[in-house]
């Protein structure tokens, strides 16, 4: 766990920071330089354009890094919304649900995501909400069982006979016994949105050259791989570093919250 | 048996249908008319986007258009490519072959490599191998599977020259893909079959088979590894569908032929019946293999097939 807190902390303060770090502009062009190896003067290197690849790999960070938690958010907002009303209401609720996250998890979530950017459209702000849209049947699982087994204990029944109403119930009672199965779930599902963030980057279907995005780099760097591996090389350790802590981040919080699933 | 295989058919019903009025109503969540969409940046008179929405079958009443719809779908008519105008069945059914051949030729590498590695770390508990084995398992997973696809590329194309870098006909353009995409399923079969070991092991039936004297391989293969085996064969079912919407990546890496590179072309021209045709083929795929590891999970624990 600390070895991907330590990660997900330097990377976001890379991010954060990347603007002041990065020794040039990450879209300045300088044919002269192009495809230059790693020196002094680039320490990273330079693409077929001249362009800095440290640069770019620093500034890129800040959207790859994004898509993850911002689709996670969409993903955790709409599953908590299902999930609860599923789980607590129950009924004909649950079932209409549950039927539609049947079908939803009928379709690997790749193929759901693309599905997704083939309605909204090609870019990163839709491949964002395409990833946050394929990861709602997870969440609302998971709410749905939680919020089964937690209505079931004595303080939820008594606040209920008390005549509490059901919002109340759920935010007081329900919502903070979920919190620990959700938060792990988080932590992986953000390690997924940021591998499939900018593997769809890299097809070409989120953020458009030149922004540097780590995806939209390694798919560059792949017309050059026999001439300049580092095109690839940094912008690929980036996002597996990136998935890697977040990784060990949920593995150590599952630890930590769930020690019956230690092994 | 039968029973359970009938039944889980059954249980496939519904889904299809779900899934058959998500992908049909694909076209109809454009925002503004799908006719336009699909015509923007081409002049075209009124009569050619009357007569696209006919052959669209756009015209009718929704519940219409889905009955149309869904009747030619079942009958192999998924429409036409908008820009090909080919038939979008015969777009797919010339495409699958190079998917599926990669797909179970990963699942193979996944399965091989999964299960020695799995092994080996459960054998040898608690040691560097252990714990190699099972950071191969956290980078396996962590590591992105079309930046491995190029690392891989420039290692055993450009640099050694032991394969050739793209293509799809003959098995040494399959080499790299496979292993590729194989790995990233290697991972959570070697922690499945790591974990399922260390419980085996320590089972009574095991330490009776070393009792009668039997050598330690025969008791691992032919005792211990047979009952880790079972949810691994659920695990692959899984894996499969989604080892096939992963082509999607994994094709576009390699330049290779197969109907995640249709998929992802059809998308960027905006070709709504080949993506629907596409995406709506993947999933049956997908419901499919879910089906068959379920009943090949059943056929080999029967305590599984008790509702």
């Amino acid at each position: 766990m600390v070895v991907g807190l330590v990660l997900v902390a330097g990377l976001v303060v890379i991010a954060l920071g990347a603007g002041v770090l990065a020794p040039y502009s990450p879209i300045k062009v300088d044919p002269l330089a192009a495809l230059q190896a790693p020196s002094t003067t680039h320490i990273m290197g330079t693409d077929q354009y001249g362009r800095d690849i440290l640069s770019r790999v620093l500034l890129g960070s800040r959207l790859t890094l994004m898509v993850g938690p911002a689709a996670i958010a969409i993903s955790l907002f709409f599953g908590l919304l299902a999930g609860v009303a599923a789980g607590y209401v129950g009924g004909r609720v649950d079932t209409v649900l549950m039927r539609l996250v049947d079908v939803m998890l009928a379709f690997p979530g790749v193929l759901l995501a693309l599905g997704a950017i083939a309605v909204l459209g090609v870019g990163l702000m839709n491949v964002t909400i395409a990833i946050g849209i394929a990861y709602v049947p997870n969440f609302t699982r998971l709410i749905r069982a939680t919020v089964l087994s937690t209505k079931q204990n004595l303080y939820v029944e008594a606040s209920r006979a008390m005549g509490a109403p059901a919002l109340y119930v759920v935010a007081r009672h329900v919502l903070p016994n979920i919190m620990a199965p959700v938060l792990v779930l988080t932590s992986s599902a953000i390690a997924w949105a940021i591998l499939t963030g900018a593997a769809l980057n890299f097809l070409g279907l989120g953020t458009q050259p030149p922004t540097p995005e780590w995806g939209v780099d390694l798919s560059e760097g792949r017309s050059y791989l026999g001439a300049a591996w580092w095109m690839t090389t940094f912008p690929g350790v980036g996002i597996m570093l990136a998935v890697l802590g977040t990784n060990l981040l949920g593995d150590g919080l599952r630890d930590v919250l769930d020690p019956r699933l230690k092994e | 048996m039968l029973k359970f295989v009938v039944l889980r058919l059954g249980s496939m019903v519904p889904l299809l249908f779900g899934v058959s009025v998500a992908v049909f109503f694909m076209v109809h969540l454009l925002p503004g008319d799908p006719v336009l969409i699909i015509l923007s940046g081409s002049d075209v008179t009124p009569k050619q986007i009357e007569q696209l929405r006919h052959e669209l079958g756009l015209d009718l009443p929704i519940h219409q258009q889905y009955v149309h719809w869904v009747t030619k779908a079942l009958h192999g008519d998924l429409g036409r490519s908008i820009h090909t105008r080919r038939p979008v069945l015969q777009a797919i059914v010339e495409q699958v072959g190079a998917t599926l051949q990669l797909a179970f030729a990963a699942l193979g590498v996944a399965v091989v490599a999964g299960v020695l590695i799995g092994t080996l770390a459960a054998l040898r508990h608690n040691t560097w191998i252990d714990a190699a084995s099972m950071a191969f398992a956290a980078f396996g997973i962590s590591i992105p599977h079309f930046w491995l696809g190029l690392l891989l590329l420039f290692v055993f194309s450009f640099t050694l020259g032991w394969v050739p870098a793209t293509g799809t006909e003959g098995l040494k353009r399959l080499v790299l893909p496979a292993v590729t995409l194989g790995l990233m399923y290697a991972a959570v079969i070697a922690r499945l079959v790591r974990s399922g070991l260390l419980e085996v092991i320590r089972q009574d039936y095991i330490r009776t088979a070393r009792a009668k004297g039997l050598a330690e391989p025969r008791v691992i293969f032919g005792h211990a590894l047979k009952n880790c085996l079972i949810p691994v064969v659920t695990i692959v079912g899984l894996q499969f569908g989604h080892a096939m919407a992963n082509t999607v990546i994994i094709e576009t890496v390699f330049s290779r032929q197969g109907i995640g590179r249709l998929a992802i072309t059809a998308i960027l021209e905006k070709d709504f019946p080949v993506t629907q045709g596409v995406i709506l083929f993947m999933s049956v795929m997908y419901l499919a293999a879910n089906m068959l590891a379920d009943v090949a999970y059943a056929y080999l624990d029967p305590r599984s097939r008790e509702p």
